[in-house]
């Protein structure tokens, strides 16, 4: 497939801009990270560089590691060697809910918002947009836990964004999406590439490798 | 300090979202108020502050394990960790507080003590020291049954424990013990049962934040550098991005 097959592919593009007003400039570089638990080595030697206004897919076998490098780039895990250098705030999307099941979402949203020193009227306004891009609207009293697997993935998505991160690091964020929502997704990890943010996105859909600038395939260890 | 405040009230959002908890939180310490209230003098004041202690610390450690996950994201997303876990230890306090407030009453109502001023600062020093337990357990042992399985040891052998035995006193509600038999008997050093109140209260405070900024800190091999270091390039999506399998 040609690069211009890719682009020629029909993306809708995002029901409201989720723009921040200056986003962070970021970027993404690893070097020579090595990870064992245990005497199972999970990462060996893994290098990769994602500039800003780029995006990279990781992609590998079941257990090959690809959560564990994504939480060494967000500093959740150490390794046993290497480093990490970040250009810009990190966000971090986990692959399981890291979300408290009886605030809603908009609690979510102070709560994240107020990090970046938002109100939590200004967090919402701007979760809204994020989420709106996503197709979806924020419910005022739901609490998370009677929301749907995909809705509360959405809003994984959305309090990650709410940080303004330089550096977006996602660990297959679309479970649970409906195929509109999927391919907004994709949409806006272009807007957030447009926008000069660094995007890594660990992935098991091997068909939406033309989405992405590179790919990290863990099995082998090196950037196509 | 940035987080304590929306922390805080993320905390007390969290319980009032679960209403059952509420509702039991306030009932707990009431049951075993009840089940004692035709004993000899007193021995009820003594149930109602062991049920405080129990159920108080139990929401403290569930509170803290039901932001474990969403805490590591909550550092990304610009929060110290020392607001967070000051946060939750403030809300929390603050609820033990309440809920031996309304205890506090109902003993000055329904019960004749030798110092009733005791037995209110044995229901205060129960709610907030359970607090400060219920955290340092959650922050130590990681999941809940574990957790749940050691409050129920440390609380039911305050209560059990000879109170005469060294290891009496140091136990982390020695001090509500003591204040009850003070407010009760009329026999105890209240000054001593402060100053535990307070070196344990503070003790376990320091100790669950350490552990916590522990784990939160921000790891060593993740260094952060000016963004301006590195040029923006421009995505020119759909014109400089092959295709992977294409890339040589």
């Amino acid at each position: 497939m040609a690069a211009d097959d890719a682009v020629s592919r029909s993306v809708p593009a995002p029901a409201s801009s989720p723009t921040i007003a200056s986003p962070q400039v970021g970027g993404l570089e690893v070097r020579s990270v090595t990870k064992s638990y245990g005497r199972r080595r999970v990462l060996t030697d893994v290098s990769f560089h994602v500039p800003a206004g780029r995006s990279l897919a990781v992609v590998g076998a079941n257990g090959c590691g690809k959560s564990t490098l994504l939480k060494i780039c967000a500093g959740l895990v150490s390794p046993d060697r290497g480093t990490v250098r970040v250009h810009g705030r990190l966000g971090y999307c986990p692959q399981e809910m890291g979300l408290d099941g009886f605030l809603t979402s908009e609690d979510h949203l102070a709560w994240f918002g107020r990090g970046r020193g938002l109100s939590r009227r200004a967090a919402v306004a701007e979760g809204s947009r994020v989420a709106a891009a996503l197709d979806w609207s924020i419910p005022r009293r739901q609490q998370v836990r009677h929301l749907s697997g995909g809705t509360r993935q959405k809003l994984n998505v959305t309090t990650t964004m709410l940080s303004d991160p330089g550096v977006v690091l996602l660990d297959e964020p679309y479970q649970g999406f409906d195929h509109g929502s999927y391919l907004d997704f994709w949409g806006l990890v272009d807007q957030w590439c447009d926008e000069g943010r660094a995007v890594v996105v660990v992935t098991h859909l091997l068909h939406e490798l033309n989405r992405v600038h590179d790919v990290l395939d863990l099995s082998r260890t090196e950037v196509d | 300090m940035r987080g304590l405040a929306v922390t805080a009230e993320m905390t007390i959002r969290d319980l009032l979202g679960r209403r059952t908890v509420v509702l039991l939180l306030v009932l707990v310490p009431l049951v075993f108020y009840a089940a004692r209230r035709d004993d000899f003098q007193g021995q009820a004041v003594r149930f109602a502050s062991l049920g405080l202690a129990w159920a108080v610390s139990t929401v403290a450690l569930f509170a803290t394990n039901s932001v474990r996950p969403l805490e590591p994201r909550l550092r990304l997303a610009g929060h110290g960790s020392v607001g967070l876990y000051l946060g939750r230890l403030t809300s929390t306090v603050g609820l033990g507080a309440v809920v031996a407030g309304l205890y506090a009453v109902l003993v000055a109502l329904d019960q004749e003590t030798v110092n009733p001023w005791s037995a209110v600062l044995a229901l205060v020093a129960s709610g907030t020291i359970a607090a400060s337990l219920g955290l340092l357990v959650g922050a130590i042992v990681p999941r809940e049954l574990e957790g749940m399985l050691v409050l129920i040891t440390i609380v039911g052998l305050q209560m059990i424990i000879d109170p005469t035995k060294a290891v009496a006193e140091a136990l982390p509600l020695w001090s509500t013990r003591e204040l009850v038999g003070h407010a009760v008997d009329g026999v105890g050093d209240v000054d001593a049962a402060i100053a535990h109140w307070a070196l344990y209260g503070v003790g376990m405070a320091v100790v669950a934040l350490a552990i916590t900024a522990f784990r939160l800190r921000r790891r060593r091999h993740v260094v952060y550098v000016d963004a301006t270091v590195e040029p923006v390039v421009a995505a020119g999506r759909g014109v400089t991005r092959p295709v992977s399998g294409d890339r040589g």
